[in-house]
């Protein structure tokens, strides 16, 4: 008899479930602008999914609080994409049948790759902050790119070395994933065009003993390191340099300035470390200080890399939609295409012909595990 | 008589519930929704090899991620590189699944429990790491793009509606497939390898081929499940073929109901098509899924299809407390 009760329950739960989802389709009303944003809010990248979301919803508010765009208020849309290509699939599809005018996201350059067509096919134009090379090649007039191609961090990195930093003998540091390798190639070429030698010294993902490569560069005799790898990759290269008392200049790839690896390393570590990263929170620029205090104001906690970019990213799309003749996924495509001098907390936009809109990086010095802008690179095509 | 009147009810359900697939995409034409019910068919292919072999057989298997990648990847890279149609390549990927069960299934036959799981979890991360880092024939982690659409005969599938038929149709015939091997002498020496090992040994009965049998089946739908999900989706990318992936594949064959093919259906498409029905909770809606696929795993530990068949054990929790044997029937 028990038994019965219960299946009469299960059966109740899920007619409850299927009541619940009958009613939750929402609808936009004409005097709203919708805008889809694509995040990981659960998955293995949560914590950057949560700054995205935090840094978008500031500016939505800021931009509704001023007016809205053309007199109409920004409606997001947000769903979580949980980092996964087929849920980036599901989410964006379920995006651009949603009314949405433009989406921001998804963040990851796989992800990127892998929902790229139906943008496309859908005719919507999309922002992201996927960094590699590759994307370029995706030939997608919709996609649009919020941050510098690694293409620009890298020839940054490589020239600061040799023409302020003066090295004569560079060694590269590099994680043979696809981030790695990439930055690996730039930094390269860059180096062979300067007519410097180099040493070059990879390891994997999840390593957890660098020595023999860090000896190796040391044996060759470098005058600088250049490492570009992953947040715990870029911690674990730092203590070891420390313990095998390897005193040269080091350049590192962006993920050393935050915090996640900054509270993996004791502060001589990395002491007197550069980096060339797209955003310090200690910035003195005017944009960059106001959108710290907001978001502190806001949330209570200094935005980073992720909420400055998909911020700016807000204000990119909302600047391209006053822009555009009507308020139409075409003619915002069109608008963004003419993006120009716009200055925001992540940097000056302008886009190019592949969609990229950033093309500059900051080098940065760190001091008692505090950022200090050395100077602001802009890369002129 | 009711056992003749049953079997008449259940085969009018079975055609009316294939007729409402076969109608729905006419009916709704959001393209969002065809994505997600191609997808559960691609689940639901995949977990009906993985109930052979840790459903029925009882050898847990949580390498279903590597198997598919392996499918997923033949597929895409004999198409896309050596430019053969797309139906050779779904023919690759079954033959690589065939060869891959052969050979997956040694390690099974000394191993047990959790060293079998611990090698099936090793097979996997190590074909993820090839995928991953051998840039030059599988794109690295920016995956392998522009896989071509499946065509037949001319006739290319390039939206979601056609791909749907077609995988419709492909997961009828090896539902009925599946559930004749069920029941026939194979599905028997499954369930009583699980049951009773050394029983089959003393009956005669070759357990190691036994056994590399149900793994061939596994890995063969699995890879073939990895080559249709390629095709699908257009481009693949191996950070998709992690661990999280094999083990939502064992959520969906619990939830459902293990050793059944309905329960296979059922559980597939409660996983893939749930989380996206729940998205209106914004927030909470990952949160509210695990707590409903709990409730499920604890109130009906033999799945959701015990519901509807005479296998009920319901109340898990409450048997203990009364009589044993006599609350666990009805």
């Amino acid at each position: 008899m028990k038994s019965k009760f219960k299946q009469i329950s299960s059966i109740v739960l899920i007619c409850i479930i299927l009541v619940l989802t009958a009613c939750s389709s929402n609808s936009g009303s004409t005097d709203e602008i919708q805008i889809g944003l694509s995040t990981a809010m659960t998955g293995n990248f949560p914590l950057a999914g949560e700054r995205t979301k935090q840094g978008v919803e500031l500016a939505v508010k800021e931009i509704n609080a001023n007016g809205g765009v053309n007199g109409k208020k920004i409606k997001l849309v947000i769903e979580d994409d949980q980092n996964t290509q087929t849920t980036a699939v599901n989410v964006v599809t379920k995006l651009v049948n949603s009314g949405v005018v433009a989406v921001i996201g998804p963040h990851t350059s796989g992800n990127v790759a892998a929902v790229s067509d139906i943008y496309k096919n859908a005719k919507i134009p999309f922002i992201t902050g996927g960094a590699s090379p590759k994307l370029t090649a995706l030939g997608n007039p919709y996609l649009f790119r919020a941050r510098p191609s690694d293409t620009i961090s890298g020839k940054v990195a490589a020239t600061y070395a040799v023409e302020t930093l003066g090295a004569k003998k560079v060694g590269i540091s590099f994680n043979n994933n696809d981030f790695g390798t990439g930055g690996r190639d730039v930094i390269k070429a860059t180096l062979e065009q300067l007519g410097i030698p180099y040493v070059e010294a990879g390891h994997n993902s999840g390593d957890k003993d660098l020595t023999g490569q860090l000896m190796q560069l040391k044996s060759a005799g470098v005058d600088l390191i250049i490492s570009w790898t992953d947040d715990a990759e870029v911690a674990l290269t730092s203590r070891q340099l420390y313990e095998l008392n390897i005193k040269v200049p080091v350049i590192a790839s962006a993920g050393v300035v935050m915090d996640q690896v900054l509270n993996l390393v004791e502060p001589e570590y990395v002491e007197n470390w550069y980096s060339v990263t797209d955003f310090v929170s200690s910035n003195s620029r005017q944009e960059v200080v106001d959108f710290v205090k907001n978001f502190n104001d806001e949330y209570g906690i200094d935005p980073e890399l992720y909420a400055s970019t998909y911020y700016s990213a807000m204000y990119v799309l909302a600047d391209a939609i006053e822009r555009a003749s009507e308020t139409t996924p075409e003619k915002i495509r069109e608008a963004l295409t003419k993006t120009s001098e716009l200055s925001l907390p992540e940097g000056v936009y302008t886009a190019d012909a592949n969609g990229d809109m950033l093309h500059e990086s900051i080098i940065v010095q760190i001091k008692s595990k505090k950022s200090v802008v050395l100077d602001i690179v802009r890369l002129g095509d | 008589m009711k056992h003749k009147n049953w079997n008449i009810v259940k085969r009018i359900g079975i055609t009316l519930f294939i007729l409402i697939l076969c109608i729905f995409p006419l009916v709704d034409t959001n393209s969002y929704h065809h994505i997600i019910l191609n997808q559960t068919l691609v689940n639901v292919v995949v977990v009906l090899g993985l109930n052979f072999i840790t459903g029925l057989t009882g050898q847990m298997n949580l390498g279903t991620a590597g198997i598919m990648a392996f499918g997923a990847y033949s597929s895409a890279l004999v198409s896309t590189k050596l430019g053969f149609p797309v139906l050779v390549g779904l023919l690759v990927a079954i033959v690589i699944g065939y060869l891959l069960g052969r050979v997956l299934g040694f390690p099974s036959l000394r191993l047990k429990g959790v060293y079998l799981s611990l090698t099936t979890i090793g097979f996997s991360e190590i074909t993820r790491l090839i995928i991953t880092n051998w840039t030059t024939l599988t794109g690295g982690t920016m995956g392998l793009q522009n896989i071509p659409s499946i065509s037949l005969f001319g006739y290319v599938l390039d939206s979601s509606t056609k791909v749907y038929y077609f995988y419709l149709f492909i997961v009828i015939v090896l539902c009925f497939t599946a559930s004749r091997i069920i029941k026939s002498k194979w599905g028997r020496v499954f369930k009583a390898i699980r049951d009773n090992i050394d029983a089959v040994e003393a009956s005669g009965i070759d357990v190691a081929k036994t056994k590399i049998l149900a793994f061939t089946l596994a890995t063969i739908l699995g890879c073939l499940g990895g080559a249709m999900y390629a095709h699908m989706m257009n481009y693949v990318n191996p950070t998709t073929f992690t661990q999280d992936l094999s083990a939502n594949f064992l959520a969906m064959m619990m939830l459902g109901g293990i050793g059944t093919v309905p329960g296979n259906i059922i559980g597939s498409s409660m996983v893939t098509i749930l989380p996206e029905l729940l998205r209106f909770l914004e927030n909470y809606y990952w949160l509210i899924f695990s707590i409903i696929a709990l409730l499920f795993a604890i109130f009906l530990p033999n799945g959701i299809v015990s519901l509807f068949t005479g296998d009920r054990r319901l109340g898990r929790f409450w048997i203990t407390k009364t009589k044993k044997g006599e609350s666990s029937h009805e």
